[in-house]
């Protein structure tokens, strides 16, 4: 994003701080992004629809309190939205799905150079299902979201150099379960 | 190991499918009717602690003018006593 963008929706952001009807412009915004988010986690069209009103709408009740923290503002959504996926899990007690989009798979896939197949997706999802939460929304975030790190610190609150851990042991797993030499940010 | 649930989705969601829950109109409904109820408890809780003073106050008033009331019969009481030893 750049200096200009984050300039103007700050703008936007201290105009919503007078009137919530500006807001309405980032809510366009952002809507699909934080809906496919959620979604994402979810795997439920109404419930997602629920979970990203009360996201928006917390985002709006708390838009006098936010201050620019180096992040653009659409971390500050997914942070909320992220807060009310887990609490709905919290109150269902539930176990946590996580859908994914076959075409965004198939991206990585190729981005990997590797043949796709239906065996290697079947593979995928069990070596996906082995993963604790922390390291699967971590990857979420930066291959689904394209997050970096500070963003994805930022939405999960924990440290930069915690989110990357977790990205590297999460890649370094999936070596290992597919015998595979990855190349990511220059190691392999 | 299985501690969370993956699915694979064959399709992406529709922009038009999303299209169809965004409605900025009642999320400002919901968002004013929301402040509004929230005025409202706070006033409501004002007046609750105001009551609870104003009552408070009345007892401790209440309580003092008895305890007035009570010396003052006392006194009579004694006044009259010194009166009746003293004929």
């Amino acid at each position: 994003m750049s200096e200009a963008e984050l300039q103007q929706e700050y703008e936007i952001l201290e105009r919503s701080k007078k009137d919530p009807r500006a807001f309405g412009e980032l809510y366009e915004k952002y809507y699909d992004r934080i809906f496919r988010f959620v979604y994402r986690q979810t795997d439920d069209e109404d419930l997602t629809a629920d979970l990203c009103s009360q996201t928006f709408l917390g985002a709006l009740k708390n838009v006098q309190r936010y201050q620019f923290r180096g992040v653009p503002f659409s971390a500050w959504l997914y942070k909320i939205a992220s807060n009310e996926v887990n609490k709905h899990y919290r109150k269902q007690k539930k176990v946590k799905v996580f859908s994914i989009e076959e075409i965004r798979v198939r991206e990585l896939m190729e981005q990997a150079n590797e043949d796709w197949d239906e065996e290697l997706i079947e593979r995928m999802l069990t070596f996906l299902k082995g993963l604790p939460t922390e390291m699967l929304q971590v990857l979420e975030l930066r291959f689904f979201e394209d997050k970096d790190f500070k963003e994805i610190a930022f939405i999960l609150d924990i440290t930069e150099s915690g989110a990357k851990m977790r990205t590297y042991r999460a890649i370094d797993r999936l070596r290992k379960y597919f015998n595979l030499r990855i190349k990511y940010d220059g190691k392999e | 190991m299985g501690r969370n649930e993956i699915r694979l989705k064959r399709q992406k969601l529709s922009s038009g499918r999303i299209a169809k829950h965004r409605n900025y109109d009642e999320l400002m409904a919901r968002h004013e009717r929301e402040k509004k109820i929230k005025r409202a408890t706070y006033a409501l809780v004002y007046f609750a602690i105001f009551a609870i003073l104003m009552i408070l106050l009345l007892a401790v008033l209440t309580i003092r003018k008895l305890e007035n009331q009570k010396a003052k019969e006392k006194k009579a009481v004694y006044a009259e006593s010194i009166i009746q030893y003293k004929i």
